[in-house]
């Protein structure tokens, strides 16, 4: 168990800069997902922890102690792979064993037959089968210990693939889109196996993942990357309700976040897309756009007193519609997420009423799309307009 | 081509397949057939398959005064016995054996590390070493022959088994075809190696080798076969003992002596010499299709 610090890492491949300066604490015993789309460097920074790509600038500690200099095999660290990538030619007890033979025997004991001659070999091997047999058990694996990886399924490799992590008990588990090969619903299934066994294990996780749901579900924090840097690093909470740029705010939630421009003009304050906002922005900062998620828009009847709306698509998902459309002469694409009565009479091609945007619930972005201040002024235009 | 399979068609292809299968049959079945006939026999073209089968006189022990009756042989027994009497045809199969195996042997050793260096490992001249490692393949071996004597006698080793193996050992072939093979292993495999704990040079050994046996096998045939059958290297470099020959040297032995080329028995050398070859790749062949069949990396 550890926490890591990575200080200022940075990271070009020839002339291509894939990390630039990136600074990140992991806690001791915390769930941190690195999420962003693909592309932005997650897994070359977590090869650069895992030692098996080394940094073009920067430091890393493990628990306190510098490990820049130190190899993959020495930092005491697990890694789950997407390929699972799992030794072919063994059996799954063999693939388990493997890191604790490295680890617990010495060249010598691991010598096919001169091995055996030696003195506390036959001791050691027996704690070795024991703590195999243990995680196979935590895994439910059991039955699966005298095959091949060939012949087992995805989510039977998978959990071979966490037992090999598991097994040497190390300081921290590094993942790199480990649920990525699976079908839907067992992903979703291992999303919370996976929760259970960090609180179970109470060890460092580290997971990198493109999937926005697996972040929000799964982590304590979650750092959402792009271009190679973090762009903000708090809970799944945080991330959703206060992103502090524009580019996490259209990542993180699904549909996106309706993003509208907004400027301020002389003597009315903010206006999104020429409608004025009872808010003024604090602070400074070039106002260009301001964000609303589709759970804060409102759909007024169509003689309501709001922006009009045309529909362009309505999506059933049970419990809630997300009505497409957009206002205007199509400029602005909206999503709103409306209950079942509300989109009742709804139709594609018609034309309904947005509700004035409360300013309580829209965020305000720079031009640089850092979030800026936003402060009410006056009563929230819309609560006193809905009928 | 599917749905133009008329009975026609099929003929076609059959009986081209079935000539060309002739025309590359026909060498091993005079040799066959050879090694079972009499010199009679041979020259004058009868006997069909097995010829006949008869006792027949043999000059040259005439000649060296043994009486009538004890110079009747069988042809089979006769030609047989001579290949492994007039030569110590056995020697030579273990010389062979000793020789092609031992470069397979060496072969590999070599082979795999510098494969999984130029196909995993990034380092600076990685892609400069690679055409070199190509520019290898297009050298024949018959050019750098002489050099390679002169070096190998500068040293004092020709007439010795090293002579016979020591300059096949790097086999840029075998580099070139294992890398091809390793490019395809994940890298993901040789990183969780890695994170396991395993050396680069255990990785060779423990991970790259053991998925590598299609390939390996594959190129173990190439090997064993180009070298059981050389001909040439060993009569550049063993000149002196007839104890070093390899089994292809031994076919000499009955090539124009004073009373002309011996046919039955060399041909029975040739025999025995083909027929290891054909029975170990009948072997391999089984493992070798189960092997290809098996590499599933995912
Ligand atoms: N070994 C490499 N050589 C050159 N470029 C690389 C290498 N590994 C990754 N990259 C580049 O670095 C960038 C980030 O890659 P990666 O960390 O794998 O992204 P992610 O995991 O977020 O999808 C990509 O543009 C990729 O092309
Ligand atoms: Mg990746």
């Amino acid at each position: 168990m550890a926490g890591i610090t990575l200080q200022n890492i940075s990271k070009s491949f020839g002339a291509t800069r894939v990390l630039r300066d990136v600074d990140l604490d992991i806690r001791d015993g915390e769930f941190l997902t690195l999420v962003g789309p693909s592309g932005c460097g997650k897994s070359t920074l977590l090869r650069i922890i895992a030692g098996l790509e080394s940094q073009s600038g920067g430091h890393v500690a493990i628990g306190g102690r510098a490990v820049d200099q130190v190899r993959a095999s020495e930092r005491d660290l697990a890694m789950v792979f997407q390929s699972y990538a799992l030794y072919p030619h063994l059996t799954v007890r063999q693939n388990i064993e493997t890191p604790l033979r490295l680890r617990d025997l010495n060249a010598w004991e691991r010598l096919p037959l001169l091995g055996l001659l030696s003195a506390g070999r036959a001791a050691k091997m027996r704690r070795l089968r024991a703590q195999v047999a243990e995680t196979a058990e935590i895994l439910k694996i059991e039955e699966l210990m005298d095959r091949k990886p060939g012949q087992l399924s995805g989510g039977q490799r998978q959990r071979v693939a966490l037992g090999r992590a598991m097994v040497r008990k190390p300081a921290a588990f590094l993942m790199d889109e480990p649920l990525s090969n699976l079908d839907a619903a067992l992903r979703v299934h291992m999303r919370s196996e996976l929760a259970e066994l960090h609180r179970s294990l109470a060890t460092t996780f580290i997971y990198v993942t493109h999937d926005q749901s697996e972040a929000l579900t799964m982590s304590d924090r979650m750092a959402v990357m792009m271009g190679g840097e973090i762009l903000q690093l708090v809970t799944p909470d945080e991330i959703y309700h206060d992103p502090r740029d524009l580019r996490v705010a259209q990542f993180i939630g699904t549909p996106q976040i309706n993003v509208f421009d907004a400027a301020i003009s002389g003597g009315q304050g903010v206006t999104v897309n020429g409608v004025p906002l009872a808010a003024e922005v604090t602070g400074d900062g070039d106002l260009a756009f301001v964000a609303v998620r589709p759970e804060h828009l409102t759909l007024l009847p169509a003689d309501g007193a709001g922006q009009p709306l045309t529909v362009t698509l309505k999506e059933n998902l049970g419990a809630d519609f997300f009505i497409h459309g957009h206002i205007g002469d199509g400029a602005a694409p909206v999503i709103v997420r409306a209950t079942p009565a509300e989109a009742a009479d709804v139709a594609i091609g018609s034309v309904c009423a947005l509700a004035p945007l409360n300013a309580a619930e829209v965020m305000a972005f720079g031009r640089d799309h850092a979030r800026l201040d936003l402060v009410m002024t006056g009563a929230p235009a819309a609560v006193l307009e809905r009928v | 081509m599917i749905g133009y399979n008329t009975p026609f068609s099929t003929a076609a292809k059959h009986a081209v397949l079935i000539i060309g299968a002739l025309i590359v049959i026909l060498p091993f079945y005079i040799m066959a057939t050879y090694s079972l006939k009499d010199p009679i026999e041979i020259t004058s073209g009868t006997g069909g398959v097995f010829g006949k089968q008869e006792a027949f006189l043999d000059p040259g022990c005439v000649q060296s005064g043994n009486a009538k009756e004890d110079c009747l042989f069988n042809p089979i027994a006769y030609n047989y016995g001579q290949a492994f009497s007039k030569a110590p045809l056995l020697r030579y199969l273990f010389n062979g054996v000793v020789v092609t195996l031992s470069i397979f042997f060496i072969q590999v050793l070599v082979a795999l590390p510098c494969a999984y260096a130029l196909s995993k490992l990034r380092f600076w001249g990685r892609e400069l070493v690679f055409t070199m490692v190509l520019l290898g393949l297009l050298i024949p071996v018959h050019a750098i022959a002489l050099p390679l004597y002169i070096m190998l006698s500068k040293v004092g080793l020709t007439n010795t088994y090293a002579a016979l193996v020591i300059p096949w050992t790097i086999s840029v072939f075998g580099i070139f075809l294992m890398r091809q093979f390793f490019m395809t292993v994940p890298d993901d495999l040789i990183d969780a190696a890695r994170m396991d704990g395993m050396s680069e040079f255990a990785i060779v050994w423990k991970v790259m080798l053991p998925t590598a046996i299609p390939a390996l096998l594959a190129f173990g045939i190439f090997s064993i076969v180009a070298h059981w059958n050389d001909y040439f290297w060993p009569r550049v470099v063993i000149t002196g003992t007839r104890e070093l020959f390899t089994p292809p040297l031994g076919i000499r032995e009955f090539a124009s002596g004073i009373d002309g080329s011996d046919y039955g028995p060399m041909m029975a050398t040739a025999c025995v010499i083909v027929v290891p070859l054909i029975v170990a790749f009948l072997l391999a062949q089984r493992r070798f299709i189960q092997g290809i069949t098996l590499t599933g990396m995912k």
